[in-house]
């Protein structure tokens, strides 16, 4: 899963069938060697979507026990990695909405403020100031031209890929990541013309 | 990012140098422990369970297929024979033979009843 762009598609996915009739057959090191395979990808996914690193690790936690009460029910159409991502990401969604409510809960206008004071966790994880910007520029998009790029560029999927992970088509995949680079590029010309003044 | 640093700045910021830059950052740091503590979580007998569900499922949704086509051709035959035995007349079994095998005993009407002679006459009304 970790790059796409890398590798033959389907010896990988025979790979991951082998390794998934592995586990059923009670194979303990097999599970192992899926977590191996697949913690790192899925974690940066969930940290990019929820930009927490303690909410990444929990959700990764979820994701892989959801996995492994499913796993009989994998059928092998996809890859053992676009199903983990799509485990997650549905993860992600179910808290981000248990959050929204709670948050919309104890809000007194009805506004809701969701780490408002908090550091940019990405600041802190990068060290590179440039690299750091355009983390930052990406986290302004709006939540459905984030994934996108999330999934694609940083994750390497494809846009089949990530239309069997968010459920959309991939046409409208691709008109949300042009729509998205659209964004980035007004939000990074603004920087640059903020500090050029 | 600062458009001069990393994009020629006549074009800056094109699509295909924005698409170039996102693929050229750095990983996130993954958490240390984080594989050690999902591999600690994986439960130990987790495997056979699904396996056994899974397949007990499976044989539970043939088991209740198979009984589904069984019931609809076992009413397609009485049906059928229900249907055969109207057409071919009124007939039945008769009593068992010594040998312990039975007879069909067919019963053939020789008269047809009269629709018009069903009640008696009437009487003479002058």
């Amino acid at each position: 899963m970790a790059n796409r762009h890398e590798g033959n598609g389907l010896d990988e996915r025979h790979a991951d069938r082998r390794l998934v009739k592995r586990i059923l057959a009670g194979d303990q090191q097999a599970c192992a060697e899926l977590v191996r395979a697949h913690h790192a990808a899925l974690y940066r996914m969930l940290f990019h979507l929820c930009r927490d690193e303690h909410r990444a690790e929990d959700l990764v936690q979820e994701t892989f026990a959801s996995a492994w009460t499913g796993l009989a029910e994998f059928s092998g159409a996809s890859g053992v990695g676009t199903w983990l991502y799509r485990i997650g990401y549905r993860k992600f969604l179910d808290a981000q909405r248990r959050r929204s409510s709670r948050v919309d809960d104890a809000s007194d206008d009805g506004v809701v403020r969701l780490d408002e004071r908090s550091p940019d966790p990405v600041r802190t994880a990068i060290a590179d100031e440039d690299a750091a910007q355009l983390y930052a520029a990406l986290a302004m998009l709006p939540a459905d031209e984030r994934d996108v790029v999330v999934l694609h560029h940083l994750q390497g999927l494809s846009f089949d890929e990530i239309s069997e992970v968010v459920g959309v088509p991939p046409g409208t995949l691709r008109w949300r990541k042009n729509r998205a680079l659209a964004s980035l590029r007004r939000l990074l010309q603004e920087k640059y013309e903020y500090e050029t003044e | 990012m600062k458009p001069n640093d990393e994009f020629d700045h006549d074009e800056s910021l094109s699509d295909a140098a924005i698409e170039a830059a996102l693929r050229r950052l750095p990983p996130v740091a993954i958490p240390r422990g984080l594989e050690e503590r999902v591999v600690a979580a994986i439960p130990r007998a987790m495997p056979a369970l699904q396996r056994t569900s899974s397949a007990s499922k499976l044989r539970e949704r043939q088991w209740f297929g198979l009984a589904t086509v069984a019931a609809a051709m076992l009413l397609v035959v009485v049906s059928v024979a229900s249907w055969h035995g109207n057409r071919q007349g009124n007939s039945t079994i008769g009593p068992p033979r010594p040998d312990g095998r039975m007879i069909v005993v067919k019963f053939v009407q020789t008269k047809e009843t009269d629709p018009c002679n069903i009640l008696p006459p009437l009487a003479d009304w002058r």
